[in-house]
């Protein structure tokens, strides 16, 4: 039982203070792919009922939905073209980073970590799309999460909720930088470390800075909940709510940024 | 031979078992799910103590925590814990009602349950600790109906 014991503790230390699993843990957890599948398959029979058993009627309204939302956003993306050479221009004027189309990938969720307080889920989307380790990955609403593991056909993917992540963000009203710290519940996040003195109300939406160059710059994360200042406390506490659905997103988008140009722009500060 | 026609009930239930804490729970359901792998490994030992020991109840453990991606060595531990109890009542508690061990499954899913949320807090991964003692209660209920099952697939040597 000692010896049972000691090994395990061990082991907890080995994986918490070192990498040295890694590589025998990620090949272990691809192990878990029938399991996934398996306990996925009535997720995807209602999702397979729900696109074939609709009548004529639902389709036809569904359709003339679609196409009126089409139109629309083809209006908008009509306008977005000129805006979008109009800010290029002014970025020239100001000297500043490029940023480049992101272009994206629609990835599938094929499952959910069985732990509740680890909050993963796995996409089927690995290295064989060109998918990377860091890379941000989306919903249709806001920010999910990053990939945090990897295979050939597909990854796991760390949700901005889970209590071990933390995504550099800023309020969109008044350009605030902050930082969201998961919470280990999906449904809030929390910010730390907020003085007192900064100007952060409740309502204010809160978008991904790109400061430490691993997300994009400008996706919605949250938006802020209640804002509470105790007494004796440094720091006021501010709940924030997730923009992305990220408890029930079964596609998702991944993206491929290119900001190459922000070193670029570094140096040129630097000289 | 009577070791072979252990070995099939056990595995088919440990899979069975591995499968299910994989069902995709959302919405805050995930944290009544009931440590299914604990009542496996409980059953087992509580039904062939002679031949099932802490070792397999750690290696149950290990396994889940590297198929799951938990920490390594989390769930053996505590299954071991659990396992080493068993041991020290040996023998007296084979011959207990089935509600006398509701009880006892309840005391060891509330051990299992602090170990785990030990050593969550011990590698400093914070979370809503309350919600997983949901768990114990679920597991205690489950747990008259786990062990009707498994007796009506398993008449055990004795």
């Amino acid at each position: 039982m000692l010896l049972l014991g000691l090994t395990a503790l061990i082991l907890i230390g080995l994986d918490t203070c070192t990498e040295w699993l890694e590589p025998a843990k990620s090949r272990f957890e691809q192990a878990a792919r029938p399991f996934h599948w398996l306990t996925n398959l009535p997720a995807r029979l209602s999702e397979w009922g729900d696109e074939n058993v609709v009548s004529r009627k639902e389709l036809e309204a569904e359709n003339e939905q679609l196409r009126t939302e089409l139109s629309i956003h083809k209006a908008q993306m009509l306008r977005m073209a000129e805006i979008t050479a109009e800010n290029a221009r002014l970025r020239n004027l100001l000297n500043a980073t490029e940023l480049l189309d992101d272009k994206v990938l629609v990835a599938e969720l094929i499952g959910v970590s069985p732990d509740p307080l680890s909050h993963r889920i796995l996409i089927n989307r690995g290295s064989r799309d060109g998918a990377y380790i860091g890379q941000p990955v989306l919903d249709d609403r806001g920010l999910m999460g990053q990939i945090v593991r990897i295979w050939k056909d597909s990854s796991q993917v760390l949700l901005i909720t889970d209590s071990s992540h933390a995504v550099p963000v800023q309020v969109l009203r008044n350009g605030v930088r902050t930082v969201a710290e998961g919470t280990g519940d999906y449904r809030r996040m929390a910010l730390r470390y907020v003085s007192p003195t900064i100007d952060i109300v409740a309502g204010d939406v809160l978008v991904s800075s790109g400061l430490g160059g691993r997300f994009p710059v400008g996706y919605p994360v949250g938006k802020v909940l209640s804002t509470e200042q105790s007494a004796g406390q440094a720091y006021m506490s501010v709940v924030v709510e997730p923009t992305a659905n990220i408890e029930r997103s079964r596609h998702l988008l991944l993206v491929f940024s290119n900001v190459e140009d922000l070193s670029a722009g570094e140096d040129e500060d630097g000289g | 031979m009577a070791s072979q026609s252990l070995f099939r009930p056990l595995a088919l239930s440990l899979l069975l078992v591995l499968v299910l804490s994989f069902l995709p729970l959302r919405g805050g359901v995930e944290y009544w799910r009931p440590l299914l792998l604990m009542l496996a490994v409980v059953y087992w030992l509580l039904t062939e103590p002679d031949r099932l020991g802490i070792g397999f109840a750690w290696c149950c453990g290990l396994v889940f925590d590297l198929i799951t991606g938990g920490i390594l060595g989390q769930h053996a531990l505590a299954l071991s814990v659990c396992a080493y109890l068993l041991e020290l009542f040996g023998q007296r508690l084979q011959h207990f009602s089935l509600w006398h061990h509701t009880i006892l499954v309840a005391l060891l899913a509330t051990l299992y349950q602090l170990v785990v949320i030990y050593i969550n807090l011990l590698v400093g991964r914070e979370g809503q600790s309350w919600f997983m003692f949901y768990a114990v209660v679920s597991t205690t209920l489950v747990w008259p109906i786990f062990a009707r099952l498994l007796n009506w697939f398993y008449q055990p040597s004795r």
